[in-house]
């Protein structure tokens, strides 16, 4: 039941994710979760977020990354950001006390100071950053160190690095809402202080991801015609199945690029969409 | 059996996200409607009378909600060719798992499946959507009709500014004055009915959840940002006779947050709904 906590917990860390996440796909908010069980610690180790941006304020006011501890009476500290680009703090300690009484034998066993944390981030500039915590034992020593890698893209700075942007010879936002053209050549043309790395156009698939292939620069595409996926769940007891099919499908153009002076590397995302106006069920 | 438990952990999740941190929540008020969604008894289906699009948003969609095992929403028409609909989703539910739609007076409603139907106007005006159910032997049970009104905009806060400065939902959330006067200009069709501020107390919780303390105040009025990020809460307690666990918060947040609660009346759906933004000090 400890670990149904823990679940919850990470679940509403999850939705959050989730819901950030479909609510706009440029936010790229991303994180892994790592598991020490030796030493009791579960945490994100990777967190990918935007730049310049406060939000999901039940956390602190970041991006997040959670941390569970297993052994009684440890808590996080010392934390360290590499760069004082990357702001850093533990916003959120919970403390649990848990009693379970054992139903055959009516034995009661009472567990105490079980803690769980959030830290969180903002970053002030693009780029990669390490944050380094702590585990610490109740007596005050160090049980472990443990580092999170935290990647902060752009995406917020509202700073365009985009001259122009052309599909099948047009502007792209020509298109906007959607367009019926469905395939053309891409151009891309940066302001002069960036230097284009890598073109990507992504659409989704079966499972409802977005799946990137990388194009050269004024290159034929072709856009999303349809969007159809489905995934379902089985709990044993019951189970669910969503399927879609969009009137829009999406189709992504990621442009990674490098910052001429400072070396910056970012991403830039836009969107385009088509119509499908034909049911497929 | 661990994925199962964090998949339920995430919808338990997602309702805590919504109902008590409110941090995207639209509230109710008891005396006015909420809400345009009906049940129809007989038939079993759970739909919206009347809806709001902007003509141009892609994303525009509402959900019907059938609470007999079998039944789909076999088709969707519109009226005019101005307006382009289509089913997007299904979702089915079996066994013990349902999903839920919320009726006036904060009823809910437990349906065995819910479709989406994504609409998208292409020019100003009302229209109509027929939607078709059928039941498990492909006969027609019923048809229903939503009223669709397209407007320039379908969202109800045209701008939020704060210290003359505007409020963006993905740029701008963070301000560097303390204090300042608040703004909120509603779109044409919603009405503004009253603005609330938010602030932690230094114990924020109400029943174990997390909860700001509200003042009213009018608009375009000056108003002060939270300084404090400390607060406590107990946001976990589960006496049972087998298990127990209780817990204490202690949260410290990177900028105090103050929220701004914009209650409107929706002229055209003739409903009243909250939507809460999120202002943090950086100071």
């Amino acid at each position: 039941m400890k670990k149904y906590i823990k679940t919850s917990i990470q679940g509403i860390f999850l939705a959050a994710l989730a819901f950030l996440f479909s609510m706009n796909m440029e936010m790229q908010v991303n994180a892994k979760t790592l598991e020490d069980s030796q030493n009791g610690v579960e945490y994100n180790d990777y967190v990918e977020m935007g730049v310049g941006y406060a939000y999901n304020s039940s956390y602190g006011g970041g991006t997040t990354s959670y941390i569970y501890l297993d052994m009684d009476g440890d808590r996080v500290g010392n934390i360290k950001s590499s760069s004082s680009n990357l702001l850093v703090k533990k916003t959120r300690e919970s403390c649990f006390n848990i009693t379970t009484k054992d139903w055959e034998t009516n034995q009661k066993t009472t567990k105490e100071n079980y803690r769980s944390a959030y830290l969180s981030f903002f970053a002030k500039k693009a780029g990669e950053y390490k944050v380094t915590f702590d585990v610490i034992k109740e007596d005050g020593n160090v049980r472990c160190t443990k580092t999170i890698t935290v990647k902060a893209v752009g995406s917020h700075t509202n700073i365009s690095p985009i001259k122009s942007i052309k599909y099948a010879g047009k502007d792209l936002y020509s298109y906007y809402p959607y367009t019926t053209k469905t395939s053309g050549k891409l151009k891309v043309v940066l302001k002069k202080q960036y230097k284009l790395q890598s073109i990507e156009v992504g659409k989704i698939n079966k499972s409802g991801k977005a799946e990137f292939k990388k194009l050269k620069n004024n290159k034929k595409i072709s856009l999303a015609k349809k969007a159809i996926y489905t995934h379902g769940y089985n709990y044993g007891s019951g189970g669910s199945e969503y399927t879609y099919d969009e009137l829009f499908p999406v189709t992504y153009i990621r442009i990674t690029y490098v910052n001429k002076k400072t070396k910056e590397k970012d991403i830039w995302t836009t969107s385009i969409y088509t119509l499908n106006k034909k049911q497929s069920w | 059996m661990k994925q199962i438990k964090k998949i339920a952990a995430a919808f338990l999740a997602l309702i805590i996200a919504f109902g008590y941190f409110n941090a995207f929540a639209i509230e109710s008020q008891a005396a006015s409607k909420t809400t345009t969604y009906v049940l129809d008894t007989k038939k079993g289906v759970c739909y919206p009378t009347k809806v709001r699009a902007g003509i141009r948003e892609l994303s525009n969609s509402c959900s019907i909600y059938l609470v007999n095992e079998g039944d789909y929403v076999a088709s969707v028409k519109s009226n005019s060719s101005n307006l382009l609909t289509k089913i997007t989703g299904k979702a089915v539910y079996t066994g013990n798992e349902y999903t839920y739609v919320r009726l006036e007076g904060d009823k809910e409603q437990k349906c065995r499946s819910r479709s989406t139907i994504t609409y998208h106007a292409k020019k100003k005006g009302t229209y109509t959507l027929t939607v078709t159910i059928k039941n498990a032997k492909k006969k027609t049970t019923c048809k229903k009709n939503i009223r669709v009104y397209a407007e320039e905009y379908a969202t109800p806060v045209k701008t939020l500014k704060y210290a003359g400065k505007l409020y963006n939902s993905i740029g701008t959330n963070l301000f560097t004055k303390k204090s300042g006067k608040l703004q909120v200009v509603m779109n044409k069709g919603f009405k503004l009915q009253k603005i609330e501020v938010g602030k932690y107390a230094e114990k924020a919780y109400k029943e174990h959840n997390p909860e700001p303390v509200y003042v009213k105040v009018k608009n375009k009025t000056n108003i002060s940002l939270a300084e404090s990020t400390k607060y406590k809460a107990n946001s976990y307690s589960s006496p049972g006779e087998y298990y127990s666990y209780e817990s204490e918060v202690n949260y410290d947040y990177l900028y105090p947050v103050t929220y701004v609660k914009v209650t409107y009346k929706d002229m055209k759906l003739g409903i009243v709904r909250s939507i809460e933004y999120e202002l943090y000090y950086k100071n």
